[in-house]
């Protein structure tokens, strides 16, 4: 395969609001340690009370990111989140947005499936019954008088880019990706391939996500692919990888990223987190298709591209950071995709899944998958795949489990397959000058 | 090296019509595609008018699809107009090299379940609020769980890749009214780079839907002229009061030049410009000075390599808002000065509404069969001038004109601006 890799490109800002902390240190720290930041969201009514566990951020307040409070108000909560991950990312990396060429700052986000608040789309509506039912046009004059006038915008996917735009007065390319879970790997990996084609020489990339909403339960819910809610404790749920895995755990938040071509980061003088060297992406998984086959077929071509891009051979890879979503087929899937695609070297690579750290956080995950792997070369060390005890036979690669792991990453391999479209595969190593 | 991408297959399904002759011939004849809707009961909406696609019959694409039951109005379109795409390419299915074959798709979303939400408000409406744990249970009882999923926009580009075999790369972005256009610029780049050979790009879209129509009419975005459905969407017309919704799919077979030639395809035309920027002012207007729409119109002729006096034609994004269409007015004089008046400019969605995010795919598609037969398609209901409008619109009825290099711009509310360049293909 030819293709062309003009120019090395680095990550210099990590940003992150995550239900095991906020900021890159807070969240390293903690998925260090082991924390799981998933917990039952009470969704309280007159006759009970039903509790779904879910990776929530708490103790967020957006007002603390965005001096606009004007513009905090049309702003949904994956967009506060967005905005704030972007601002430390910005900050983290030590970018003068002033000094620089606006126009040569891009921003690439991830967005998910935005649903309005209940009770402010719930009012006109329930103001619209005659008789006991429902009458639409009832509704059109007191939705004009009950919803604010900017009301469709705090539901639209560009609006976290168009945020963050705006706030950081970037200029340049602007894009909005909608793959559910791998559409903030491909943000950033798209943000890659611009800064290579010199439309752009830094990039604000990642994504937010907020899957803990009533309607985006009810979606796992009624798919089916929600975990068993009959049980109560998280370390029986949350277990990707694990015999004991039932389904999906909702999650939240956002996770963004500055790049930059090598030369602006040198010339800088910024810390260098890791280059990226490949990148590449899949699809065609559609919900009748049940077959693990077809999945890891299509999971292996991510991977398989990524890895002809990066121009390296699977025994180099230290280090995955996997989509480990905790669903029944999704999981048994990307193990059998990294056979297929990396062949005899997987048997020894570590693999780490953070969905049950901080549950499926969606257009999270991939920038949060990519910092993980980021902080491993740094340090050294791997994050455990929480809750990991009786592993599926499977998934009989090695999954790092109990404690963190000291092991040396220069090369690692970052990946998310969405189980209802497409997969995303980053390669990073370390950049040694 | 960057490769050369040219267009090998492409087709539309519109409220002008289903497929891209049939919408191409109503565009030269000047005809409207705007009516009363009739999806649903909208008596009282400010806005009671769209460009609905008529006469759709899934069964008459795909009749067997596995899922074809339960796909959003997004899905449909789009393996519609893939379909015919795919036809006209001649492309042998069973010879593609899947890995090397992707889709990238600016769908928006599917259509909401604003009934089944609303049986869930009621029975779950406590006074002011919603109980949750009612809501819940509710939900289960009135929700559909593949409608729900198919309320997500990736939903296209994942059926389109599972139908046809395209296994390669695959995204899908919704940059409002950007969106098609940015993925056909996006899919352009991947195979330009050489990560894929083939790409099915474009987009779907309708928001011909309560929570759609209600959302545009507060942002009082909506053209409110329900007395002459036909005459309501007028660009640059200084009665222009908001845009009037369309819905449908544009889809596009790109491929690699070479790949192309060497199964002697037919060459509808090459892509050789995308320009994409973010005017960074506010989310509710767009700059007045239209800084984000010079920079992408500026990006993508410096892609291609040439010169504004190359420029035969522009299909504007021409709205028919206020704001819209005085700044992209701005904007092309600022970029082309004198040149403009040998650039006729004309907006499309004067006839076929505004398809949101599937708009750009399918004007780009209406720029190849203007260059092909050499017809500019007309900005109709252009009665009364706007001074601040200007240019030379092509007004009302089409034009005869040799066209080679074309222009064809999308700006998105929230102000993400792409711009793209086709010209004739000559070998």
């Amino acid at each position: 395969m030819t293709m062309d890799k003009k120019k090395r490109i680095v990550i210099t800002g990590m940003g992150l609001v995550t239900p095991i902390g906020i900021g890159k240190e807070s969240f390293w720290e903690n998925a260090l340690a082991g924390t799981c930041g998933i917990k039952p969201l009470k969704m309280e009514g007159k006759n009970g009370v039903t509790e779904i566990l879910c990776g929530q951020v708490e103790g967020f307040n957006g007002r603390k990111f965005v001096e606009n409070r004007k513009s905090l108000k049309v702003m949904s909560k994956d967009m506060q989140m967005s905005v704030a991950a972007a601002k430390l990312a910005v900050d983290d990396s030590g970018l003068d947005l002033e000094a620089i060429d606006s126009t040569q700052v891009g921003v690439s986000i991830g967005a998910g499936m935005i649903h309005s608040d209940l009770d402010e789309l719930g009012l006109p509506i329930a103001e619209s019954c005659e008789d006991g039912k429902f009458d639409i046009n009832k509704f059109a004059k007191q939705a004009k008088t009950l919803l604010f006038p900017l009301w469709l915008l705090k539901q639209l996917p560009n609006m976290l880019a168009s945020h963050i735009s705006i706030i950081n007065n970037a200029q340049g390319p602007s894009n909005s990706l909608t793959t559910s879970s791998s559409a903030g790997l491909q943000a950033i990996g798209e943000a890659d391939r611009i800064i290579e084609r010199d439309d752009a020489r830094w990039f604000i990339c990642g994504g937010a996500d907020h899957k803990v909403h009533p309607l985006e339960i009810l979606k796992y819910k009624l798919l089916d692919l929600l975990y068993d809610t009959s049980k109560n404790s998280v370390s029986d749920v949350a277990c990707a990888y694990d015999k004991r895995r039932t389904g999906i755990i909702p999650g939240e938040g956002a996770v963004v990223v500055i790049i930059e071509d090598l030369q602006s980061a040198l010339d800088r003088k910024a810390e260098i987190y890791g280059e990226i060297i490949g990148y590449g992406s899949s699809g065609g998984i559609t919900v009748s298709d049940t077959d693990p086959e077809k999945y890891s077929y299509i999971e292996s071509i991510s991977i398989l591209n990524a890895l002809d891009d990066a121009g390296i051979t699977p025994d180099q890879i230290d280090y995955i950071v996997g989509h480990g979503s905790s669903s029944v087929v999704g999981d048994k899937s990307e193990i059998m995709a990294y056979k297929k695609a990396l062949g005899d070297a997987a048997q020894n690579i570590p693999i780490t899944s953070l969905v049950p750290m901080v549950g499926f956080n969606g257009a999270a995950l991939g920038g949060l998958n990519l910092v993980c792997a980021l902080m491993a070369m740094r340090d050294n060390k791997l994050v455990p795949t929480l809750f990991l005890e009786d592993p599926d036979s499977e998934c009989d690669l090695d999954i790092v489990r109990g404690k963190y792991r000291d092991h040396k990453v220069s090369i690692a391999m970052v990946n998310t397959f969405d189980f209802a479209g497409q997969g995303a595969t980053m390669i990073v190593k370390k950049y040694e000058g | 090296m960057n490769r050369r991408v040219v267009v090998t297959g492409m087709n539309m399904i519109t409220p002008l019509g289903i497929g891209m002759e049939e919408t191409w011939q109503a565009m030269q004849a000047g005809k409207s595609g705007v009516d009363y809707i009739n999806r649903f009961d909208c008596e009282t909406f400010q806005t009671r008018i769209a460009g609905q696609v008529k006469n759709f019959n899934f069964d008459d694409f795909l009749p067997d699809h596995p899922d074809k039951d339960g796909l959003g109005i997004h899905s449909k379109y789009s393996l519609a107009a893939t379909k015919l795409a795919i036809d006209n390419s001649g492309l042998d299915l069973e010879k593609i090299n899947h890995r090397r074959a992707g889709v990238y798709l600016g769908s928006g979303e599917g259509e909401f379940d604003f009934f089944g939400f609303t049986d869930c408000i009621l029975d779950s409406w406590d006074e002011n609020q919603v109980d949750l744990h009612e809501f819940f249970k509710a939900g289960q009882k009135y929700l559909n769980a593949f409608r729900e999923l198919e309320h997500d926009s990736n939903r296209p580009a994942a059926h389109i890749a599972s139908q046809f075999g395209f296994y390669g790369p695959n995204s899908n972005c919704l940059t409002a009214c950007a969106a098609s256009s940015q993925a056909i610029g996006e899919a352009w780049s991947t195979i330009r780079r050489g990560d894929a050979e083939l790409m099915i790009t474009g987009g779907s879209h309708s928001m011909i839907h309560p929570l759609g129509v209600l959302g545009f009419n507060l942002l009082t975005a909506l053209s409110t002229q329900n007395d002459d459905p036909s005459k309501a969407s007028k660009p640059f017309d200084i009665k222009r009061d908001g845009f009037v919704l369309g819905e449908g799919s544009g889809i596009l077979v790109l491929e690699e030049l070479e790949h192309a030639k060497a199964r002697g395809a037919r060459i509808w035309g090459e892509i050789i410009g995308y320009g994409s920027s973010a005017d960074a002012f506010r989310i509710t207007d767009a700059h007045p000075e239209g800084r984000g729409a010079i920079d992408a119109i500026k990006r993508a002729l410096k892609r291609a390599g040439i010169q504004p006096e190359e420029i035969d034609y522009i299909n504007a994004h021409g709205t028919s808002t206020n704001v819209n269409d005085t700044v992209e007015t701005l904007a092309i004089k600022s970029v082309f000065g004198d040149l403009v008046e040998k650039i006729p400019v004309s907006s499309v969605k004067s006839m076929m509404g505004h398809l949101i995010a599937a708009a750009g795919a399918a004007e780009l598609i209406t720029c190849i069969l203007a260059m092909r037969d050499g017809i500019i398609p007309p900005t109709i209901n252009y009665n009364d001038p706007d001074p601040q409008c200007d240019l030379d619109y092509v007004p009302n009825a089409c034009r005869k004109k040799e066209l080679n290099t074309v222009m064809s711009n999308s700006f998105g509310f929230g102000g993400q601006n792409v711009a793209l360049v086709v010209r004739k293909y000559i070998s």
